[in-house]
């Protein structure tokens, strides 16, 4: 119980969180504008709408033209706002509350035309627990347990997004999925330059399948991973992104964000140069969830090779967590 | 001593904590979010969202099977027919969408229509389409590789 609780809560840094909410808000403006204007577009062809069964536990309106523009140019709005005030950690609960019920609620329209993205889970439940934090500023040096949970809960969604995946795969495709030609199958549908020179090698995509099932079901793993090692999960998984997006154009871009900002250290990125003078010496920063990532068994603090933060020498961390600090 | 100067010990971290109540309720929020998507991975589908399966390419095509692919074919004004994108910006949804709803076509073609309809909406500098069918195309395979394509006329709508 005491681990489930460490790992569950062990603080992390607050900037953390207010870094997480700057680029989650601005991704929806960019989403909504750029990346899957569908909305916009349904709005032509409401008649072929086929409701959720959320959407229809909620009694939610059937969508018209009018709702889908009201929905998304009161989300955008809402979004630039939210991610402006973000450093400063004011009006977030109520913005991001409001922000993570109109998106879920533009969701649930866009999904209703016959077609469910599956990379997006990962994001709303990040847009879902964002708002539970409260305190967390840019340059500010304090870490919560509240953080900590909700960065957890990204995590969660985003290993998944890629472990059920694979019970999917089994479910709807089989034992045999992993030797079809479904990765002909897909490059055939939407295949880019580069995926079509593949058609040649088809045992490149049926061992990719092996390949992508493999990774699918040892994903829960990146959850305990510690250290560089999980840098380089990491940075294995969006590797595997690219690759897909080289290949077939498809690009998860809102579950690779929940990747990148839930699993790495990115109050870094604004802590460098911001920490004051002060005493020297101390570990580095945490990982995101990795809480005692650097405390050895008996709970002394051990640095890992590859773990510590740019800083200029003698120049201490801002804000590091209480947990890093020798126990013993 | 002025505030700038330096501090004699570490820095101070404030760190917040939760009380046993929240992190019960937070705790169980995330168990029954996991339970929901488990749920909804074995027995749900994609109307279940958010709790479906995530279903993504998870079907298996037979290495000599068929690869299937929904294309629209529209009358001009001048009555011939050319395949046209299905794609949302020209017809108001993709591809996928409407393969997701073949049966719904195939029982009331006039949903077709919608679509013709739609690209009235949002293309109306183009010629208006006189008509539009759904053409499913079947790629064949033979040990993985492409071999050739048949097609079938799924539902036609004319204006």
């Amino acid at each position: 119980m005491a681990a489930l609780n460490r790992w569950f809560f062990g603080p992390v840094p607050l900037a953390r969180v207010a870094v997480f909410r700057i680029a989650a808000y601005l991704f929806i403006p960019l989403d909504l504008l750029v990346l899957r204007p569908l909305g916009s577009q349904h709005a032509s062809a409401t008649d072929l709408y086929k409701p959720l069964i959320v959407a229809e536990l909620l009694h939610l309106p059937r969508p018209t033209p009018w709702l889908i523009v009201v929905v998304t140019w009161t989300l955008i709005p809402l979004a630039l706002a939210a991610a402006a005030l973000a450093p400063s950690g004011r009006w977030q609960r109520v913005l991001g509350t409001a922000i993570f019920l109109l998106y879920f609620e533009q969701l649930i329209i866009s999904f209703s035309f016959g077609k469910v993205d599956h990379d997006r889970i990962a994001y709303v439940v990040a847009l879902a627990v964002l708002p539970t934090v409260a305190g967390a500023r840019l340059r500010g040096s304090g870490s919560a347990e509240s953080a900590a949970w909700a960065l957890r809960c990204v995590q969660i969604a985003v290993v998944a997004t890629y472990f059920l995946s694979a019970f999917a795969k089994l479910r709807f495709g089989g034992i045999e999925w992993v030797n079809s030609a479904t990765l002909v199958r897909a490059v055939m549908r939407r295949g880019t330059g580069v995926g079509r020179l593949l058609l040649d090698y088809p045992w490149t995509l049926h061992w990719a399948q092996w390949g992508i099932m493999l990774m699918e079901l040892s994903s829960p793993v990146v959850l305990v991973l510690r250290g560089r090692w999980r840098y380089a999960a990491v940075g294995v998984l969006t590797a595997f992104h690219l690759m897909v997006y080289a290949t077939i154009s498809i690009m998860f871009w809102p579950h690779v964000l929940c990747l990148l900002f839930a699993f790495l250290p990115t109050e870094r990125l604004v802590r460098r140069g911001a920490a004051g003078a002060g005493a020297a010496g101390s570990t580095a920063p945490t990982l995101v969830g990795g809480q005692d990532a650097h405390r050895g068994a008996a709970g002394e603090t051990v640095p890992v090779v590859g773990d510590e933060p740019v800083r200029p020498v003698g120049q201490p961390p801002e804000g590091r967590d209480a947990q890093e600090q020798p126990q013993g | 001593m002025p505030p700038s100067a330096e501090p004699a010990g570490p820095p101070v971290t404030r760190q917040t904590s939760l009380s046993a109540r929240a992190k019960g309720v937070r705790l169980m929020a995330a168990v029954v979010g996991v339970a929901l998507l488990c749920v909804g991975t074995f027995w749900g589908d994609d109307d279940a969202f958010p709790f479906g399966p995530f279903r993504m390419y998870s079907t298996s095509t037979p290495p000599n099977g068929n690869i299937h692919v929904m294309a629209l074919e529209a009358r001009m004004p001048d009555g011939s027919w050319r395949e046209v994108p299905l794609d949302a910006p020209v017809v108001g949804v993709n591809r996928a969408e409407v393969e997701g709803q073949v049966p719904r076509f195939q029982a009331d073609p006039a949903l077709v229509g919608k679509l013709v309809e739609a690209h009235d909406r949002l293309r109306p500098a183009e010629p208006r389409w006189t008509g539009a069918r759904l053409v499913m195309r079947y790629l064949k395979l033979r040990d993985r590789r492409f071999v050739g394509t048949e097609e079938r006329v799924v539902a036609q709508w004319l204006r």
